[in-house]
């Protein structure tokens, strides 16, 4: 690592495991670091502890070993200086589309004109102008995980987190959501870690593909994605594709029991 | 639609009034055990006029309010320490758990016992009684709110203190409500439980001395009375419910 320039977010030696019981040994030594404005995606079948690594990161797991490291420092809680997006969206549900994207902006920015503003900027990227003032529950899926993804940008986290954001969505949908996030971090310098289990998605999202083994869960591969950004749905019908995309399933395809 | 059914449901109301009224007069019951409407309205009258009912109606809201708030808020405040908080949980829980089902009306005599006559025996048994349901709905919404508002939170910078008001209480609050809707009718009964075994005022004063004098009349005045102030309390909530829990 001496010679790469220094990373965003470090990540050394994880271990996670959880007092059930049998216990259950979830994350094993996983080392990996990410450079500003790089997307690496954490790839792997179910139950691999992919997003026990995420929640590490976030703060809320205590690893049983190893450091997590934003900007060279070591950090535990969770803190503004990650932010998180859910599969479930995870909106406060009694706040409106603008409120819950003014949730993390409050000690950031103080003074309420120049933080409207910004919410109002970060409506418009997400595309939900006409929808300020609806609440989560009147929108669809798609929409409520805009809004998660602009609570969560908006506050310019140094790391952003995904765990498994559009599983829950439609195909269509969900290539849609792919686009626009790429192109909304790539304006970031931050770092994001995206967690999913779809080839083609990580493929879209990632930078660099890091591929774990079944629990429990080891980086088996790191992958450097051949298609250059910017990516959208595009890259599907590159004849390199299939190859590349034959290969990581085979890799993955062995974890699978 | 909405005048239609106020229409069906004044003419329902007319019907049952007339048919008491009717069978008063037809000797079918007696006049001296259930006094009929006319009478009933009469004595209404003739209280209303004396400055008595305005009293009486003042003094049971009155109480019943200061418990109902005392109650809620002493209910909500454990509640929302004893749902987030295991150590308090531990220490509390099991305590109010084995005073729970006592029913309000059993601490009357205890609180005469303690507080003598006068309003604090009353606020105490009302502020007891409503305690305890807007306690367990706290504590179950709290224990019940989603791990993803906290988490969610927690990375957008929120303080510890933060997280008590700005999420932990918004979220439990549709069972919270629920909880203050029974201390409501809670606070009801007891007010005139408690007016009923002593006091110089309310309704249930009004009901007790009527009795003692075989006012029969004046009797179902109180009656009458405690039920169209519950109906429009209830009716006051739901809407006050709504608009509290508006996302809902």
């Amino acid at each position: 690592m001496g010679l790469t320039p220094p990373a965003k977010l470090e990540i050394r030696e994880l271990s996670i495991s959880f007092a059930s019981k049998p216990r259950i040994h979830a994350v094993d030594n996983v080392s990996l670091a990410v450079a500003p404005g790089e997307t690496v995606c954490l790839l792997g079948p179910s139950g691999c502890g992919k997003s026990s690594v995420l929640r590490a990161v976030a703060g809320f797991v205590r690893p049983d070993s190893g450091q997590v490291l934003v900007d060279g420092r070591a950090v535990s809680a969770p803190g503004a200086d990650r932010g998180m997006v859910f599969q479930e969206y995870a909106l406060f549900p009694w706040h409106t589309v603008s409120r819950n994207i003014e949730f993390g902006l409050r000690k950031r920015v103080p003074a309420r004109e120049a933080r409207q503003a910004l919410v109002r900027s970060w409506i418009a990227k997400v595309k939900l102008e006409g929808f300020e003032r609806a609440y989560p529950k009147q929108l669809s899926g798609g929409m409520q995980q805009r809004v998660a993804i602009a609570r969560a940008l908006a506050p310019d986290p140094q790391v952003l987190l995904m765990d498994e954001p559009f599983g829950a969505l439609d195909a269509q949908t969900r290539v849609l959501m792919q686009e626009m996030l790429e192109s909304l971090i790539s304006e970031s310098r931050g770092a994001v870690v995206f967690v999913t289990h779809d080839i083609d998605e990580a493929l879209i999202v990632g930078d660099t593909l890091c591929i774990m083994s079944k629990r429990p869960g080891r980086l088996l591969e790191t992958i450097r994605n051949p298609f250059a950004r910017p990516r959208s749905a595009h890259i599907f019908e590159h004849s390199d594709y299939g190859p590349v995309k034959a290969r990581i399933f085979e890799t993955i395809r062995r974890e699978i029991v | 639609m909405r005048a239609g059914r106020l229409f069906l449901s004044l003419a329902s109301l007319t019907l049952f009034c007339l048919a008491w009224e009717g069978a008063s007069r037809a000797g079918l019951i007696s006049n001296r055990l259930i006094p009929p409407p006319s009478h009933v309205a009469e004595a209404a009258w003739e209280l209303a006029g004396d400055g008595i009912l305005l009293r009486d109606i003042y003094w049971s809201s009155r109480r019943a309010l200061a418990g109902l708030l005392t109650g809620s808020l002493v209910g909500i405040v454990v509640g929302l320490f004893t749902g987030r908080l295991p150590a308090v949980r531990l220490l509390l829980e099991p305590v109010i758990q084995v005073l729970r089902p006592i029913p309000g009306i059993a601490w009357i005599p205890f609180a005469i016992l303690w507080f003598g006559v006068g309003e604090i025996p009353k606020l105490f048994i009302i502020s007891l009684g409503v305690f305890f349901p807007v306690w367990l709905s706290t504590h179950v919404g709290v224990m019940a709110t989603r791990s993803q508002y906290v988490e969610a939170a927690q990375s957008l910078g929120i303080g510890k203190h933060e997280l008590f008001y700005r999420v932990v209480l918004p979220a439990s609050l549709p069972s919270i409500v629920t909880g203050l809707r029974q201390g409501l009718a809670i606070a009801f009964i007891l007010v005139v439980a408690a007016e009923l075994t002593g006091a110089s005022s309310g309704l249930g004063n009004l009901i007790s001395q009527s009795h003692l004098t075989f006012r029969t009349d004046r009797m179902l005045v109180g009656l009458a009375l405690l039920g169209v102030l519950g109906a429009l309390v209830d009716f006051g909530f739901s809407r006050l419910a709504r608009w509290l829990v508006h996302w809902d």
